[in-house]
C-alpha cells in the first residue's frame, strides 16, 4: 500500500510537469507568433498600407497568437503514457515507468510488479524535474530573438516618409483645430448661471475636453468628426428650442406685426434675422427690449454662432478624408464655411434640413448631396434642378426672390433698403466672399439702389 | 522459502553457472548456450544451422550434463523412418507362451532431443517429430503416449545448399522457436579448441539443475510483465515481415514471399521475457524484443528467388525492419 501511494505521488508530479511543460510551450508559441503578428501589423502601419484605429490592435493580436498556439498545442498534446513513453525512451529506463503506470491503471497483476514498483519510485526519486523534462533549444527558441530584433527594426525605421509627412501635417492641423477649439470656448464660456447656461456650460465644456485631446493626440479625425457633429447636433436643438421659446414668448407679448418675427417660424434664424429682430423688437419696445427676450436672442446668436464654427472646423476636418491628397488649408476658424464652386447655395440661409446633411459630421458632402433631393422636396422655396453644373449627380440651385411683391410690402422702401444695406455691410465684412464675386455681390447692391441716397413716402 | 522475485533472479544465477560449466567444454558459443536456454525456458524448440564441425552436438550433450536431464540423440540419415524416431510395436510373447503388442519406446521420450543434421532426412521422417514438438506427445498405432516435460529438441543442420540435403516443411520449421547459427571460431577461440581437445584435458561436467527448478522458472517467465506498447512493437514487427504490410520496408517488400507467421510473434514476446529476465529486469523493454527478433525470426521468413540469387538472407530482412518500425508510434 506504501508503494502505491509512493508510486501515484510520483506520477501526479509527472502530471504536473507535463501541465506545466505544456503551458510553457504554449507561452513560448504565443511569443513567437505575436512578435510575428505584430511586426507585420506594425509594418503594415508604418508603410500606411493599414491604418489601424488606435493601439488595440497590438493586444488583440497577442490575444489571438494566444489562441492559435493554445489551440495547436490542444490538437498536438499527446496522452500522458505518450509522455511516459517518452521520459522512459529518454532516460533509458527500459520502459519500467510505462509499464508500471499502465499495470496500475488497469489493475493488472504480475509476481514482479512490486518488485518494479519499487525500482520505478527508486529511479523517479533520483531524478530531478529537469531531467524528466529537459530544456531543449527548439526552432521556436531561435526564431523569437529574430523577431525581436525585426519587431525593434521596424519599431525604428521610418518606412515611408510621405506617409509620415501626412500624418505631421494631419497632426498639425488638428492641433490647429484644437487651438481654435480652445479659443472658442474660453470666449463662449458664459459668465453667469442660468438655466441655458447650463447647457451653453456643458458644450463648451465638451469642446474644451476635445481640445485638451487634441493637443495630447489622443483623438483621430473620425472620432473628432463624430464628437464635434454630436456638439453641433446638441446645439442645434438648444438652438430650436430657443427658437421656439421665443416664438411663444412674442405671441404671448401680442407681438405679431413685425415682419421678422416671421423669419422665427424657421427653426433657425440666422445671424442677420437676430439682429433684424432684435433692432424692431427695440423699436417696438422704444429703445429697451426684455431682458428675457434680450437674453434669448443673444443664446440664439451664440448657438449660431456655435454652429457655424462648428460646421467650418467639421468641413475642415471632413476635407481631409475626402481629399487627402490635396491637402487643402483649412482656412480661419472662425468663419462659416465657404462656398465652393460645388455648393454655391451652402449659405446660411440654407433650409435646415439640407444645412445638416451638408455638415455631418464623418459623412463628408458626398452624402449630403445624395440626400439634397430629399431634403428639398419638403421646401417652401422653390428648388430648381441645376443643369449647368458638370460633376456626379444632380444639383440644386434655391432661389429666393428678393423683393416681395408690388402691394403687399408691409415696411417703408428706406427701412427694406437699410436692412439690405446692414446686409449688405456684414457680408462684405466677412471675408469669405471670394475676392473676385465681391464686384459683383456689390453691383448687385447698387443695381437696387442701395448706393444712393433714396427717399420716399410710398410704399415698395 | 524463496519469494517470486528471489527465484527471478535465481534464472539469472543459473545461467551465468549454466555458462561456467559448459565453458569448461565449450569454447565461446555464449549467445547460442543464452539462446538455447530461452528456449528451454520458453518451451520451445532449437534449430541449429552451422557447418559440420562447430561443436553443435557437442554444446547439447553438455547442456543435457548440467541440466540432468534424459538425453537422446537421433541421427538423421535418408534411410531412417519415422517409427525409428518415435518408436514401434513388437510382438511379444510371455512365460505362457501368449503373444501381445508392446510398445517400444523410440529416442524422442527423452527430455533433451538432438536430431541431428535433421535435414539429411526425408521429409517424411522429419515430420514425425510435428506432433511431438507441437503438444508433446506422440501417437502409435492410435495409442497417445504423453512425453516427459521439460521437452526440448534440439536440431541441428548443415547449410541446405549442402549436396545431400532436404529442406525442411514450413510447417515444422515454424514449429522451431528460435532459430540459432553457429559462428565459425575466432583464431584465439580455435587455438583454445584444440587445447582442450589434443591434450589430456577430461573435465568433469556437473549438474546445476533440477527438472522441477526448469519447470518453476517456465512458469515464473510468464509471470514477466510486458505494457501493452510493448507488445504492439512486437506485433508491428512482424507484420512488417509481409511484403503486403504498410510499413515501407524495401526488403521485406522486395524479397519475402511469406512472412513469419504469428507463432513468431509469439516467440518475440515469450523470449523477450526471458531476455529481460536474464538481464536483471522484471519487464520487457523494445530492446529485449530487439534482441530476440532475429533468433526468433529469421526461419519464419520464406525467401523469394530474387532474394536468393542476389544473396539476401533472412537476417538482412530482419535488420530492415528493426531500421524502419518505428519504436513508438502516437496513441
Amino acid at each position: 500500500m506504501k508503494t502505491d501511494l509512493e508510486l501515484r505521488t510520483h506520477i501526479s508530479k509527472l502530471h504536473r510537469l507535463t501541465v506545466r511543460k505544456s503551458i510553457e510551450q504554449v507561452l513560448w508559441a504565443t511569443l513567437l507568433l505575436a512578435l510575428i503578428f505584430n511586426t507585420v501589423a506594425l509594418g503594415l502601419q508604418k508603410t500606411g498600407i493599414i491604418q489601424w484605429e488606435g493601439h488595440a490592435i497590438y493586444p488583440l493580436l497577442l490575444l489571438i497568437s494566444l489562441a492559435f498556439s493554445a489551440l495547436y498545442n490542444l490538437n498536438r498534446k499527446k496522452s500522458f503514457k505518450d509522455t511516459l513513453i517518452d521520459i522512459d525512451i529518454r532516460l533509458d529506463l527500459k520502459e519500467r515507468l510505462t509499464t508500471v503506470y499502465e499495470y496500475d491503471q488497469l489493475g493488472r497483476k504480475s509476481l514482479f510488479m512490486d518488485r518494479l514498483v519499487k525500482e520505478v519510485i527508486s529511479l523517479l526519486g533520483s531524478l530531478k524535474g529537469k531531467q524528466i523534462f529537459p530544456r531543449h533549444f527548439t526552432t521556436v527558441h531561435l526564431l523569437i530573438p529574430v523577431f525581436i530584433i525585426m519587431f525593434i527594426f521596424v519599431l525604428a525605421i521610418d518606412l515611408s516618409p510621405r506617409a509620415s509627412e501626412q500624418e505631421s501635417a494631419t497632426t498639425e492641423k488638428l492641433k490647429q483645430i484644437g487651438i481654435e477649439l480652445e479659443k472658442f470656448a474660453k470666449q463662449a464660456r458664459p459668465e453667469k448661471a442660468g438655466a441655458e447656461k447650463e447647457t451653453q456650460k456643458e458644450l463648451i465644456e465638451r469642446m474644451e475636453a476635445i481640445a485638451r485631446a487634441i493637443q495630447e493626440g489622443s483623438i483621430k479625425e473620425k472620432r473628432l468628426l463624430k464628437s464635434l457633429d454630436g456638439i453641433m447636433n446638441r446645439s442645434e436643438s438648444e438652438r430650436k428650442r430657443l427658437t421656439k421659446r421665443l416664438g411663444e414668448e412674442l405671441s404671448l407679448g401680442d407681438i405679431s406685426n413685425i415682419p421678422a418675427l416671421q423669419d422665427l417660424q424657421k427653426n433657425k434664424p440666422s445671424a442677420t434675422e437676430l439682429v433684424r429682430l432684435k433692432k424692431e423688437l427695440k423699436d417696438l419696445f422704444g429703445g429697451e427690449v426684455p431682458p428675457s427676450i434680450s437674453k434669448d436672442i443673444s443664446n440664439l446668436a451664440l448657438h449660431h454662432e456655435m454652429a457655424q464654427f462648428l460646421k467650418g472646423a467639421m468641413e475642415d476636418v471632413g476635407a481631409d478624408f475626402k481629399e487627402e491628397t490635396t491637402q487643402t488649408s483649412s482656412g480661419s476658424m472662425s468663419r462659416p464655411p465657404r462656398q465652393t464652386k460645388d455648393h454655391p447655395e451652402a449659405s446660411e440661409d440654407r433650409p435646415a434640413g439640407d444645412e445638416e446633411s451638408l455638415f455631418t459630421a464623418g459623412r463628408g458632402r458626398a452624402e449630403a448631396e445624395k440626400q439634397a433631393p430629399y431634403d428639398l422636396e419638403g421646401l417652401k422655396k422653390s428648388a430648381l434642378k441645376d443643369k449647368g453644373v458638370s460633376g456626379r449627380g444632380d444639383r440644386y440651385n434655391t432661389s429666393v426672390r428678393s423683393l416681395p411683391a408690388i402691394g403687399r410690402a408691409r415696411l417703408k422702401e428706406e427701412e427694406v433698403i437699410r436692412a439690405y444695406q446692414t446686409e449688405f455691410e456684414n457680408v462684405l465684412q466677412k471675408e469669405d466672399i471670394p475676392l473676385l464675386y465681391r464686384e459683383y455681390v456689390k453691383q448687385y447692391f447698387l443695381s437696387i439702389g442701395m448706393g444712393e441716397e433714396q427717399e420716399g413716402n410710398g410704399d415698395t | 522459502m524463496a519469494t517470486h522475485n528471489e527465484k527471478a533472479d535465481a534464472i539469472r544465477a543459473h545461467f551465468d553457472q549454466i555458462n561456467a560449466e559448459l565453458s569448461k567444454i565449450i569454447v565461446g558459443q555464449t549467445q547460442l548456450l543464452q539462446n538455447l536456454f530461452i528456449c528451454l525456458l520458453c518451451g520451445g524448440h532449437a534449430l541449429i544451422e552451422g557447418v559440420p564441425g562447430l561443436g553443435k552436438t557437442l554444446i547439447v550433450k553438455s547442456m543435457s550434463k548440467v541440466f540432468n536431464l534424459k538425453y537422446s540423440r537421433i541421427q538423421f540419415t535418408p534411410d531412417l523412418m519415422p517409427a525409428d524416431i518415435l518408436g514401434t510395436n513388437i510382438i511379444n510373447e510371455d512365460e505362457k507362451g501368449n503373444r501381445y503388442f508392446e510398445f517400444y519406446k523410440g529416442p524422442i521420450f527423452g527430455q533433451i532431443i538432438l536430431a541431428d543434421e535433421i535435414n539429411r532426412a526425408t521429409p517424411k521422417t522429419q515430420s514425425a517429430l510435428l506432433e511431438a514438438m507441437q503438444e508433446e506427445r506422440v501417437t502409435v498405432f492410435g495409442t497417445e503416449y504423453p512425453l516427459e516435460p521439460p521437452f526440448i529438441v534440439i536440431a541441428t543442420q548443415n547449410p541446405i545448399e549442402m549436396e545431400g540435403t532436404y529442406p525442411l516443411p514450413e510447417a515444422q520449421i515454424d514449429r522451431f522457436f528460435f532459430k540459432l547459427k553457429v559462428d565459425y571460431p575466432t583464431s584465439e577461440q580455435l587455438s583454445e579448441i584444440i587445447d582442450k581437445t589434443t591434450e589430456d584435458y577430461e573435465p568433469k561436467m556437473h549438474s546445476i539443475i533440477e527438472r522441477d527448478s526448469i519447470l518453476e522458472m517456465k512458469t515464473l517467465v510468464k509471470q514477466v510483465p510486458m505494457a501493452s506498447h510493448v507488445k504492439d512493437y512486437a506485433i508491428r514487427l512482424v507484420l512488417a515481415s509481409h511484403p503486403d504490410d504498410n510499413y515501407p520496408i524495401k526488403k521485406a517488400k522486395k524479397y519475402v514471399r511469406f512472412g513469419s507467421s504469428p507463432r513468431g510473434a509469439q516467440s518475440l514476446v515469450q523470449a523477450a521475457k526471458v531476455w529481460a529476465l536474464l538481464q536483471g529486469r522484471y519487464n520487457v523493454s523494445f530492446e529485449d524484443i530487439r534482441e530476440v527478433a532475429k533468433p526468433a525470426l529469421r526461419h519464419r521468413l520464406i525467401l523469394n528467388l530474387t532474394a536468393e540469387a542476389e544473396g539476401i538472407d533472412a537476417d538482412d530482412i530482419i535488420e530492415d525492419i528493426l531500421g524502419g518500425v518505428p519504436i513508438k508510434v502516437r496513441s
